[in-house]
């Protein structure tokens, strides 16, 4: 009952977020000092103002503001994210089109990250001692150096110097390859030091000492008490983390030539197709509400503590 | 994501260490690099031999000598010279736009803080909204509005950065305010507005200037990357980020091309990191 | 043989040069049979933990542990770290101080009292879960099957220390080690669990208890070894040590130790001159009154129509366990929260019903000692600044400050030297002085003292109370001093109210309350009261 309760407040904060979204991405709309009349024909002087009439009123654009927004409002919520300036498609369609491709790449760098830094907390958490010291420099590089400069050194190595993986296109596994990896070492130095910073609290507690005076190992307190902990932040930047995918997904894509959402992005930023761009802001608003709700969820399981307070 | 991850990684350790040693050695090279860099920024003629817009056609893509250290690029511009005049605008952006998110920042942050109420509720409903955007995506739309170029990009990363700033400030606030001292002077009988400079201001704005300095490292990061998009300023100008991405095509040939730009902003990148985490573990250390 | 031998213990804390090593424990001698109970008690840094911890390998990595310590005549220093593991849990089982933080908080206590079991593969796997509740049927968990499922943050304080001593006991050790196993809990509960601890000496454990306190291991100890800086300066059978301590620290410390005989005393001298009690208020000026105030947050009433007067010139003490309420009446008291219903009057007139800034000019009239003067202190601040916060609250002319300044310190036992310093360079009961010492520069007529010495080691707590008792009779002042420390309220009040569930269930002069106690609350407070055995040297 509580938790339906919680449930219902939080799908409904979400739903505010989206709503208040959405009316910033109408307001930006207004405000927009170009025509897109103008950005449809660009310069050229023979467009009548017959014809600029038609396109405005396709676009909606004669009625009154209030009508305008409204009409915005109740098509975004209907899934409607307007119509490209650009390319005469539907947002909606040009964003399901190129979603897979991000998908794929987001999910790999993901894993990769994840199973780096789990692997490089346990190794180094509690601990002083060299491969601390390397681990956390490496840490420092992955969240210090630009994602795409990641990229260009693995193509000058692994691709120009070293010919094993393609430069650009889609040559199966083995095009995916070094975008993944530059996705996932530009994510695994965030998730790394968030993850190691828990787990230091975690052994300094007097729940490890305890776990050590019954026998276990080092090693052993951290896998079995300690990870969870550390797993706890992990969740907390979730979100943040998705930002950070969708982010590297526009450079790693731009870098190798991929398609994808990053592409399509960059493609209507350059071109100031604002449909498109509104379309990707409120869709990535949506994708970040919702895992912050699934997020909220997920720490009931994760931590008891929050079960109790419910 | 870049504010939290920095955030983060100086924290429990480094402070232990810190009261052990002397200044460790990594900081000290930071502190060397930004000089560096900062000379660059300031003089870069006085560093840089060659004029890095002046094309040589019959040296395009010579490898690194003694005549051009860093090599030649597509043009046979000298790259040394390109990437040491790159420095100023990669400073420029980083020192500015963090000035001002931070300045912004502490106005929206401290009014919701102070406020309290529905001001706060209603500002810090915002900048949830706001947080919603990934930061690169939202200083690209902000780009797709204003158009590229230097100052639009700034200006970009600056408003990107605003939500954290606030938030960050708004939290410490809060904690100040409940605090057992801003009580003490109550009990004193001090007015809340003598308690408010006194008191809650120093003690938020401190903590977030040093946080800051770490927030620079992550504005020449996004600068470094929307440039490397075409978003910031166009060719020939001698951007790290462009250079990158305007030498991507020549890699097969020239290896070199790809790799000193990117140093360089690695390198700045990181010494800006590391020197904030040293400032903030040595405040953190004595509070 | 006796079961543990600990021969010439020393411990090292080696730093990064010669001058920051830390000598913890030098030459440490005792032994512990079955059955028998060894108290180690001192103040913190006497190196009683580092004992502790390194009987069973873990005084840290940068510990340098050396003399000997044989287990059933075994040598434990000469293990390796893979052998420790085995004697871990198997032969020593460890308690620590507070449950809810030494028990794993993400794991259920079913699973932490398992876990040695499981280590050790003391039982076949479909047989632990029996066990486990076994063990908690054991130290007293009533229902033990029902709880297997809980979180320590479910439990109450007593049931989760229950949790973590069974979890202790799982792999039969012979030996139990408990580090400050009560501190955390209210008396009630305290005793309860000293009792406990009692029951698995009867049963044949050899105990090692670790602690702060000495009334709380009087009753439990068989022997017990007093350290100071790392060094045993007595040790011997409770009878001796109370009775004719040997040790100039050890008498001291005795005499530290507030309670009603120690009435018009000092702690630190053990003399006194009765003369302040006969003090007697003759008008009886009520100068506060609080009249049926209630203050409610969420759904629970933390303050419940409570009354009470403070009369000009006497010591009120409030007394109560964790969540009685009495924080939050002193609060009332303080002007720093409203009540919902009721009021607070100060000298007759008005005060809990004044606007903010009408409250102001008064303010001064009372003043707060609060429990962690650390963070009372804005962390910016030398004593100078804070001190002059208050001397220009009160309006004094600036010109004359540094006088005042340093009358401040002198009378709170602080020097010139203290001004420059900030809260951080203080210790503890430093920074309870400068924080009485801006209470007093606002000359206030009450001072609110809450929880003012339980965060002090016993030696500084008894300076502490010396020095608010002086300055009470040096100045006339009246105090409201709110403890959950029924030795410390009996020391320092002359009346006492009595505090559970945010009702005050008894209240009197101290003698009376204390010594003929009507309401069960205050009888069962006071039986679970560590004391020290009579006839202790003063």
């Amino acid at each position: 009952m509580a938790l339906a309760k919680e449930l219902i407040t939080r799908l409904l904060a979400g739903a505010a977020v989206l709503w208040a979204a959405a009316s910033l991405a109408f307001i930006v709309l207004q405000l927009l000092p170009s025509d897109p009349v103008q950005v449809i024909y660009g310069a050229d002087s023979t467009v009548t103002p017959e014809m600029r009439d038609r396109i405005r009123a396709d676009f909606g654009l004669d009625q009154p503001l209030w009508q305008q927004y409204a009409g915005f409002v109740s098509r975004t919520v209907t899934g409607d994210l307007g119509t490209s300036y650009q390319q005469r498609r539907t947002v909606v369609s040009i964003i399901t089109s190129e979603l897979g491709s991000t998908i794929t790449l987001a999910s790999l760098a993901v894993l990769l990250a994840f199973s780096m830094a789990v692997l490089a907390t346990l190794a180094t958490a509690g601990r002083d001692n060299w491969l601390r010291r390397v681990i956390s420099s490496l840490e420092l590089v992955s969240v210090s150096t630009p994602a795409f400069w990641i990229g260009l050194l693995l193509l000058t190595f692994f691709s120009f110097q070293w010919p094993i993986f393609p430069v650009v296109g889609d040559q199966g596994w083995k095009s995916l390859v070094l975008p993944v990896a530059t996705l996932g070492i530009a994510l695994f130095g965030t998730l790394s030091q968030v993850m190691r910073n828990e787990m230091d609290q975690a052994l300094e507690q007097p729940f490890a000492l305890t776990a050590r005076t019954r026998g276990l190992s080092l090693w052993a307190v951290r896998w079995r008490h300690a990870l969870r902990h550390a797993l706890i932040p992990a969740l907390t930047i979730a979100a943040e983390t998705f930002g950070a995918l969708l982010a590297g997904a526009i450079i790693t894509e731009q870098v190798f030539g991929r398609p994808g959402l990053g592409r399509i992005t960059l493609q209507a930023v350059r071109n100031q197709d604002i449909p498109v761009v509104l379309g990707v802001v409120l869709f990535s608003a949506f994708v970040f509400v919702t895992i912050n709700i699934i997020v909220d969820l997920l720490y009931r399981v994760v931590d008891p503590r929050l079960r109790a307070r419910a | 994501m870049t504010n939290l991850s920095i955030e983060m990684g100086g924290a429990g350790k480094a402070t232990s260490r810190l009261r052990r040693g002397r200044m460790p050695l990594g900081v000290v090279l930071a502190g060397l690099i930004l000089a560096f860099m900062a000379v660059c920024a300031v003089a870069p003629g006085f560093v840089a031999p060659y004029d890095p817009y002046a094309p040589d056609l019959l040296a395009s893509l010579k490898p690194p000598s003694t005549a051009h250290i860093f090599g030649t690029d597509q043009l046979g511009r000298d790259i040394f010279s390109r990437v040491v005049h790159g420095a100023s605008y990669s400073l420029y952006i980083g020192l500015c736009a963090t000035a001002l998110a931070v300045a912004a920042g502490i106005l929206i942050g401290l009014s919701a803080g102070v406020a309290g109420g529905f001001i706060d509720l209603a500002l810090m409903r915002v900048i949830d909204v706001l947080l919603a955007f990934p930061g690169l995506l939202m200083s690209m739309a902000v780009v797709a509005f204003l158009g590229t170029g230097v100052t639009n990009i700034l200006i970009a990363i600056a408003i990107a950065s605003i939500p954290g700033y606030a938030r960050i400030v708004r939290a410490q606030v809060m904690v100040v305010r409940t605090s057992g001292y801003v009580e003490a002077a109550r009990v004193l009988g001090q007015p809340p507005m003598r308690t408010l400079l006194r008191h809650i201001l120093p003690n938020t704005v401190g903590p977030l200037i040093v946080l800051s300095t770490l927030g620079i490292g992550s504005a020449i990061l996004q600068s470094a990357a929307l440039s490397y998009l075409g978003l910031g300023p166009k060719a020939p100008t001698p951007e790290w980020g462009l250079m990158l991405s305007e030498g991507q095509g020549y890699l097969r040939r020239g290896w070199w091309v790809g790799i000193f730009p990117g140093v360089f902003a690695t390198a700045t990148i990181i010494s800006t990191t590391v020197l904030g985490r040293y400032i903030k573990a040595l405040t953190d250390g004595r509070a | 043989m006796a079961l543990l031998d600990v021969r010439d213990l020393a411990i090292r804390f080696v730093g990064r040069s010669h001058d920051e090593d830390v000598q913890a424990v030098r030459g440490l001698s005792f032994s512990l049979d079955a059955g028998e109970c060894v108290a180690i008690v001192g103040e913190s840094g006497s190196g009683k933990s580092a004992t502790a911890r390194a009987l069973v390998g873990l005084a840290g990595d940068n510990a340098l542990v050396e003399g000997s310590v044989s287990l059933g005549g075994r040598e434990l220093l000469k293990l390796s770290q893979r052998d420790w593991l085995g004697v871990r849990g198997r032969n020593i089982g460890f308690v620590l101080q507070d449950a809810l933080v030494s028990l794993d908080p993400l794991r259920t206590i079913g699973r932490e009292v398992a876990e040695t079991i499981e280590r050790h593969r003391l039982l076949p796997r479909g047989e632990i879960k029996g066990r486990v509740v076994e063990l908690l049927t054991q130290v007293g968990m009533s229902d033990a099957e029902s709880r297997l499922g809980a979180y320590a943050h479910q439990l109450s304080g007593g049931l989760r220390q229950r949790a973590l001593i069974a979890s202790a006991l799982s792999g039969d050790p012979g030996l139990l080690i408990a580090d400050e196993p009560t501190t955390a809990l209210d008396v009630v509960v305290q005793a309860q669990i000293l009792k406990l601890l009692n029951g698995m000496k009867q049963a044949g454990k050899a105990l090692l208890l670790i602690s702060h306190d000495l009334a709380v291991v009087a009753e439990l100890a068989d022997r017990i070894i007093v350290m100071k800086d790392g060094v045993a300066v007595e040790s011997g059978t409770p009878q001796q040590i109370f009775s004719n301590p040997q040790n100039a620290y050890t008498r001291a410390l005795l005499a530290a130790i507030p309670s009603a005989r120690t009435r018009g005393l000092s702690l630190v001298t053990g003399t006194g001159e009765e003369a302040n009690k006969s003090v007697s208020i003759v008008p009886q000026l009520p100068v506060l009154e609080v009249s049926e105030a209630v203050r409610i947050f969420g759904k629970r009433a933390a303050v419940d129509d409570v009354s009470l007067t403070v009369v000009a010139g006497e010591t009120l003490g409030i007394v109560g366990a964790s969540g009685s309420g009495k924080t939050t009446l002193a609060r009332l008291i303080m002007g720093l929260e409203a009540p919902d219903t009721g009021s607070v009057t100060l000298k007759g007139a008005d005060w809990s019903s004044l606007h903010e800034r009408q409250r102001r000019p008064l303010r001064h009239l009372v003043q707060l000692v609060s429990q962690d003067p650390m963070s009372a202190f804005d962390p910016r601040f030398t004593v100078e600044r804070i001190l002059d916060e208050a001397l220009e609250a009160r309006g004094f002319e600036r010109s004359g400050w540094p006088e005042r300044r340093l009358a401040l310190l002198k009378s709170v036992g602080l020097s010139e030297t203290h001004l420059s310093r900030r809260a951080r360079q203080l210790s503890g009961g430093q920074r309870q002085r400068v924080a009485i010492a801006r209470a007093l520069a606002m000359e206030p007529e009450i001072l609110v003292c809450d929880e003012p010495v339980s965060a002090l080691d016993v030696s500084t707590q008894a300076q502490v109370l010396d020095l608010l008792l002086d300055l009470k009779r040096r100045l006339g002042l009246t105090i409201v001093f709110v403890s959950h420390d029924l030795g410390v309220v009996q020391h320092v009040s002359d009346r006492v109210v009595v505090m559970n569930e945010g009702r005050i269930v008894e209240e009197g002069a101290v003698e009376e309350v204390l010594a003929s106690p009507r309401h069960d609350y205050t009888r069962a407070l006071l039986a679970a009261q560590p004391r020290l055995p009579e006839g202790v040297a003063g």
